[in-house]
């Protein structure tokens, strides 16, 4: 089994066409052609930070304001998850919690995770890392389903003088938490998972 | 004809790099990568033809559904509906301009462009003609699926409902119908466009042209 990489060429991200590696566009799609995408790590390292960092206030903020009958009710994410509970949707309930409280964090130690086995022998197979990468970067769109529900509730909940909803700070915050880890599972670069592969198999051939 | 779309020929994985031989495929056949089990082309009887009908009705289906209530509610004797750009204009009124962009972008603008670039792409591919302008917008293609989120979308609204029903009364508007009819018919429309498929018959048309 020989890689582009060993045999002088590199893979075009966009068409799959296989150029020199010392070529900087690709000749059928015109993309820019990298052979491994350029300081992957620290881009993915620097994305996740940011993300984690806004991670608190999207939880901790409310994403949404209810005024009913005069009263002023806001509700956090956990908020509406229990409020879900409570009135006895579960399965609901149990989507938003997977969806926007556990897959954002989740993401984000994934990533960290698969970054921090680069360069390290941690006996883990590539096969295995690279499924892990390829759910983190399957579920991560599915996190705004709670912006969109914020955003039907808004337009929907509109009868002045009885109830009213509004969006409320931590929407921005989330929905930036959610492009963010989504820009670093991009930036993540899964060849260099397998570039690593020959060590192994060296050492392992010599134990 | 249509079986070899797709031409046998040397290939690299772009997820693990490993450099292999893909078979010329026949309809309904697909490609992974040996090593890490990257789908690397999905190959379809007439593609175009069907990614071009796909992406017509779709088009379509999104039209309606812009274009008659979303959803009605009625609580306390008195009733509201929305329509899909409430969604986004609502959110802009209250100060959320940057959510209501992102909604906006991720809802409607992003999968309609993409589908009036598959329109365009299906039909010249389909007549072995390739204008040198569709070059970057094609490759645009690829790259906005990630943030294409309609069948996100079409969740929401489900969440949205269950979260209603308990406290009013909530009517499915046609545009909900409409909705979810572009979301399925949108996912088809661009999984027909395979990446391998669409750039080799670039490259053949390219070919016979000089």
């Amino acid at each position: 089994m020989t890689t582009a990489r060993a045999a002088g060429l590199a893979v075009c991200h966009t068409c799959l066409a296989l150029l020199g590696s010392e070529e900087h566009v690709c000749h059928r799609c015109g993309s820019r052609l990298h052979e491994r995408i350029p300081d992957s790590l620290q881009r993915t390292m620097a994305l996740l930070i940011a993300a984690a960092v806004l991670y608190v206030p999207a939880n901790v903020f409310p994403i949404m304001t209810t005024d009913q009958l005069g009263r002023t009710e806001e509700s956090t994410i956990i908020g509406g998850v229990i409020l879900l509970w409570n009135l006895g949707s579960y399965p609901v309930a149990l989507v938003i919690l997977v969806a926007s409280v556990l897959v954002p964090i989740g993401k984000i130690l994934t990533v960290a995770a698969l970054c921090w086995t680069i360069g390290r022998n941690t006996g883990v197979p590539a096969r295995q890392r690279t499924t892990l990468y390829r759910i983190t970067e399957f579920v991560g769109k599915w996190s705004m389903v709670d912006i969109f529900v914020v955003s039907i509730l808004v337009a929907l909940i509109q009868i002045t003088g009885i109830i009213v909803i509004r969006p409320g700070g931590a929407a921005l915050a989330f929905a930036a938490v959610v492009v963010l880890t989504m820009v670093a599972a991009q930036s993540f670069d899964p060849r260099l998972i397998w570039d690593e592969r020959r060590d192994e198999a060296g050492q392992g051939g010599r134990s | 004809m249509a079986s070899e779309l797709i031409q046998a020929g040397a290939i690299g994985c772009p997820e693990c790099d490993l450099l292999g031989e893909i078979p010329a495929l026949a309809p309904g056949e697909r490609a992974r990568c040996s090593r890490c089990g990257f789908l690397l082309a999905v190959s379809y009887e007439d593609p175009f033809g069907r990614a071009f009908s796909f992406a017509l009705s779709a088009l379509i289906m999104l039209l309606v559904a812009m274009a008659f209530p979303f959803l009605s509610i009625t609580a306390s004797g008195i009733s509201n509906s929305m329509t899909l750009l409430q969604t986004v204009s609502y959110l802009a009124d209250y100060g959320a301009d940057v959510i209501a962009f992102l909604v906006l972008v991720f809802v409607i603008l992003v999968p309609a462009i993409m589908l009036l670039l598959i329109l365009v792409l299906s039909l010249s591919l389909r007549r072995h003609r390739f204008h040198p302008l569709l070059q970057a917008p094609t490759r645009w293609l690829f790259h906005l699926n990630a943030w294409a989120m309609v069948e996100v979308f079409a969740i929401g609204v489900i969440v949205s409902l269950v979260k209603l029903a308990a406290m009013a009364h909530v009517e499915l508007g046609l545009s909900f119908w409409a909705y979810l009819a572009f979301s399925g018919l949108f996912l088809l429309a661009f999984s027909s466009m395979d990446r391998l498929t669409v750039w080799s018959v670039i490259d053949r048309i390219r070919r016979s042209g000089t």
